[in-house]
């Protein structure tokens, strides 16, 4: 007779076995990591990519956003004031800076009366920020308009993954920063509240004072598997001192800003290659900036003494996207999708006589990505038509094609051609002044915009290396030339008025490097080079062709000196420059050092850290030595945090 | 048609849990337990015409009809064919057992039908769709009574798990996991499979949901990859989200246990579908004969298995991974999995 004996191990999981079952293997999960939440790998993308991840972020010590730009190669950045600051890849930028796209989740932040980016404006945390891709080269087809020389996308993080966390800053030159933010959950919805004030002096002999609060709100509710909603609002007042840039009108006065958005997006993820979303957001930013002029001023005939000057600006943009995206093979990947737009701005002292401008958009795009030889050759393909009241329609098409020479080495060549449109004060602007108000029978013009201007385009192409080599080294280098058109440029009548025209060409040819290293299990190196040469007639008086460096670099060095204690160092090379509206900058180079540590306590955890920010001799931002004096010199603060999971 | 032997082998099955669930000596056993039950069989003699083989299903449809239907076509091919296969729901099980008590074997799938069968006591039962936690909670201290228990459960064995993480990550080496109150018990086999597989385990307990976030981040300090075992304290529906994002921010990818999580995010997937679950129940019936059965194969992971990738997820993490049937195919090849 044969006997099996069954025996059984001792029921360890018996306590709560009885609520664990089959379920728990079988049960339906959400999409997380979906379609368009999987960044693409540097390998895959149809234009050079630079990441800067939440480590990078913490390790540069940076306090603002565009101070992070300096990592990324060919990014030019100079601090216009102690607060205002100017970041564009490949230079090309006045105090403005109006070639690139610049999105938070999703949501376009560029100016649309002025340009630019105001970026101590945006209700934004960076230790809210999870990652920032900086696109390095035209991609409206994936982007939108004005992703012209480039694009800076900023994802914040999921609120599911964030703790809640107190810090406050303070070091010389003013800073004052605090932040508080609580993160938690109810039922399914993961939500996070974040508020904070920041303060500095900025430059020691400039009236540059900046404050703000800000406040903002993420909610992430998950309706069922397939449907989320995404919801977050952003709240931001300050006050910033100002004065005139152009002697002899020196007048020293403030601005006060309120910046607000609200946003929505619902999601429909049916699995990780097919999803269907819609966006909905506003953004308001206002700026309140009057003062007078006096007497003594010219022109010396003024009949009157006092002359008002109202810089006030109400910007606003209403935005409505639908995008789909679809793998119908496991070989192609295509998105599609629709979208319409409103700015619309109130700027009496821009646009005289008119109480509101606005321009409609309306845009279509698409885009494929095909896998033609899995995993050797992959073409990416996609377009953008874009009709804007102020030049019509256009179109921005764009083609690469990424061949792996072999496992982990690949070669891209790209061609991409995108148009910026004319921003409204370049289309429509008219400024001046009233000199007796309030009959204003005698207004002097100081801009007056002719119109029919036509877009700017660019044809750029670049043949890309990217390789993840041993040690999990990742090396990414790129050869360009980019032919720019129609590039605006500000014309001056022999009486003094402003005008924008359409009036150079330019031809930008150069080589960029960036290398991430792990030279042990506790280093790593994030090293970019840029060289530039941009070739350009420099009609009226626009400085194209010196506006980048030639060479230029950065290296980010982290080192966990043990599990809890962490240095790094940041240095930033530039050779000489010149912004478009001003004069020659001298060649600067800057270090910032970073000490760190961190002291676990029961399930929450102490962070200090100590930030040098320039411990080398000091260098000018923008402007050369002049009455405007923008020399950077040695920083130093203290960040202590408590953070509780 | 059968040979007839005598002669007394003593199987102790036991010996293949919790030690070493991968080892050899555990497939030879588990094989000697197959081929012993196929002899029990063999040695039962002509059985009572009109005992059926029930299957109970812990919800009508599904899942729980899959597996119905893997046993059935299995089973039809079979020489045991002509046992009547009836496939009853959990609620009509207590009525039909009162009324007409011809279950010569009792198929339950899923827990539930599992613990109702469990009234069916003194008649044959294997338990299928359930972990190996359950069928061990639901079988405490019932060792050896009368009839045979067996299970095969959804769980897939670490070693195998711990396999696949060799094979499609060849550079991983430290491995992070988290258990929670219903999943600890299988920590010591965890360790003990990753010892044999020269991995370095990096594992967190926690007792309930709210200590997730921060066991989530020692857990992952340093590790090349998470695996994740189900457990409702730590990897559900409400958690996948949390875990999904926070590893893919660390660059981390997630070995998961369902299609589901494999959609939602994770890199690889190992898991047994309902029908090769229904498969495996399908071929012991076929080889322990026409009930009323005597003897049962061990109780035991899943056989048949599937391997599932994310290919975006793979290609946004920089990763090269062998085809799925390719891995699937070498981990087939793997100890554990010979007869």
């Amino acid at each position: 007779m044969l006997i099996v004996w069954l025996c059984h191990p001792p029921a360890v999981a018996a306590a709560d076995g009885r609520q664990f079952s089959e379920r728990d293997y079988l049960a339906d999960l959400p999409v997380v990591l979906s379609a368009t939440r999987l960044s693409q790998p540097l390998s895959d993308t149809p234009v050079a990519m630079t990441v800067i991840d939440r480590a990078m972020i913490e390790a540069s010590g940076a306090r603002t956003i565009p101070d992070l730009l300096r990592l990324v190669p060919g990014m030019v950045v100079g601090m216009q004031t102690g607060y205002n600051t100017v970041a564009s890849y490949h230079g090309m930028a006045d105090r403005a800076g109006r070639r690139m796209q610049v999105l938070i989740d999703g949501r376009s932040v560029y100016t649309p009366s002025l340009g630019g980016v105001p970026w101590v404006d945006l209700p934004l945390a960076l230790e809210d920020v999870e990652r920032i891709e900086v696109i390095r080269g035209p991609n409206a087809a994936t982007y939108g308009a004005n992703a012209f020389l480039g694009t800076i996308s900023i994802t914040t993080r999921h609120s599911a993954v964030q703790p809640d966390e107190v810090k406050a800053r303070v070091g010389t030159h003013g800073i004052r920063d605090a932040l508080v933010r609580h993160a938690g959950k109810h039922g399914s919805l993961d939500y996070r509240l974040t508020a904070g004030h920041d303060e500095d002096r900025g430059f020691d002999l400039r009236h540059d004072t900046a404050r703000s609060n800000y406040a903002t709100a993420r909610g992430d509710y998950r309706i069922d598997t397939y449907n989320t909603l995404e919801l977050q609002f952003g709240y931001k007042d300050g006050d910033r001192q100002r004065e005139s840039e152009d002697p002899p009108w020196d007048v020293r006065h403030g601005r006060e800003i309120i910046s607000r958005y609200g946003q929505a997006r619902w999601r429909y993820a049916l699995d990780s290659g097919n999803e269907l979303s819609v966006q909905l957001y506003h953004n308001y930013h206002e700026s309140d900036e009057r003062y007078t002029i006096g007497p003594g001023l010219p022109p010396p005939a003024l009949p009157a003494w006092q002359i008002p000057i109202v810089y006030d600006v109400v910007s606003e943009r209403l935005d409505l996207e639908l995008q789909h995206t679809l793998s119908p093979t496991t070989s192609l990947r295509l998105a599609w999708g629709a979208g319409a737009r409103e700015d619309r701005v109130f700027a009496p002292g821009f646009f005289q006589g008119e109480a509101r401008v606005e321009n409609d958009i309306l845009r279509a795009f698409g885009s494929a990505e095909w896998r033609i030889v899995e995993p050797l050759l992959l073409l990416n393909a996609g377009a953008m038509v874009e009709k804007n009241d102020i030049t019509g329609t256009d179109t921005s098409p764009r083609l690469a094609a990424n061949y792996r020479l072999w496992p982990g080495h690949t070669v891209r060549y790209g061609i991409s051609r995108a148009t910026r449109n004319p921003v409204l004060v370049e289309e429509l602007g008219y400024a001046g002044a009233c000199i007796d108000p309030p009959a204003c029978s005698m207004f002097i013009p100081t801009l007056v915009a002719s119109g029919g201007l036509k877009p700017e385009t660019i044809l750029s192409r670049e043949i890309g290396y990217v390789g993840h080599l041993a040690f999990g080294w990742v090396l990414d280098m790129k050869f360009y030339r980019d032919h720019i058109d129609n590039l605006i440029a500000v014309t001056t009548t022999p009486a003094g008025v402003e005008d924008y025209v359409n009036a150079n060409d330019a031809l930008v040819t150069g080589f960029e490097l960036a290398l991430d290293a792990r030279l042990t299990p506790a280093t790593r190196a994030v090293l970019g080079y840029a060289y530039a040469d941009i070739d350009s007639e420099d009609k009226l008086s626009a400085r194209y062709s010196v506006s980048m460096p030639r060479n230029s670099g950065s290296l980010l060095l982290m080192h966990d000196l043990s599990r809890h204690v962490q240095a790094s160092l940041a240095y930033y090379y530039r050779d000489a420059m010149r912004f478009i509206d001003q004069k020659a900058l001298g060649a600067a180079r800057r270090l910032d050092l970073r000490l760190a540590g961190r002291l676990p306590v029961g399930r929450s955890e102490g962070e200090a850290a100590l930030v040098i920010q320039n411990a080398l001799d000091s260098y000018d931002e923008y402007y050369p030595a002049s009455r405007l004096d923008n020399q950077f010199d040695t920083r130093v603060f203290v960040t202590l945090g408590w953070r509780f999971y | 048609m059968f040979r007839e032997r005598s002669g007394r082998v003593v199987l102790r099955s036991c010996a293949r849990y919790p030690r070493a669930p991968g080892s050899r000596r555990a497939s030879w056993v588990s094989g000697l337990a197959l081929g012993g039950a196929l002899l029990v069989a063999a040695a039962a003699g002509p059985p009572a015409p009109d005992r059926e083989v029930w299957i109970v299903l812990s919800e009508n449809g599904g899942v729980y009809r899959q597996v119905a239907d893997g046993i059935a076509a299995t089973f039809a091919g079979s020489d045991a064919a002509r046992t009547t296969l009836r496939t009853l729901t959990r609620d009509e099980f207590p009525g039909a057992m009162a009324g007409s008590p011809r279950a010569g074997l009792i198929v339950s799938v899923g827990v539930d039908a599992a613990r109702v069968s469990a009234t069916g006591q003194g008649v044959p039962r294997l338990f299928t769709l359930l972990p190996k936690a359950s069928f061990d909670a639901l079988t405490a201290g019932t060792a050896g009574r009368s009839a045979p228990v067996s299970a095969v459960y959804l769980d897939q064995p670490p070693a195998r798990l711990l396999r696949l993480i060799r094979l499609g990550l060849p550079e991983a080496r430290r491995v992070a996991m988290l258990f929670g109150p219903a999943s600890a018990g299988q920590l010591l086999d965890f360790e003990a499979a990753a010892r044999d597989q020269s991995l370095t385990l990096q594992a967190v307990t926690i007792t309930e949901e709210r200590q997730l976030f921060g066991a989530l981040t020692r857990a992952l300090e340093g590790a090349d990859v998470l695996l994740a075992v189900p457990d409702p304290q730590v990897f559900n529906r409400h958690t996948s989200q949390n875990i999904l994002l926070e590893t893919y921010r660390r660059r981390i990818p997630v070995i998961g246990y369902s299609e589901a999580y494999v959609e939602a995010g994770a890199l690889l997937s190992l898991y047994s579908t309902p029908e090769q679950i229904g498969r495996q129940a399908g071929e012991w019936l076929a080889a322990v004969g026409r009930p009323p059965a005597q003897r049962l194969p061990a109780a035991s992971h899943p056989k048949y298995f599937t391997v599932r990738s994310n290919r975006r997820v793979a290609r946004s993490l920089a990763l090269e991974l062998p085809a799925d049937s390719l891995l699937a195919r070498r981990l087939g090849a793997a100890p554990e999995n010979m007869p």
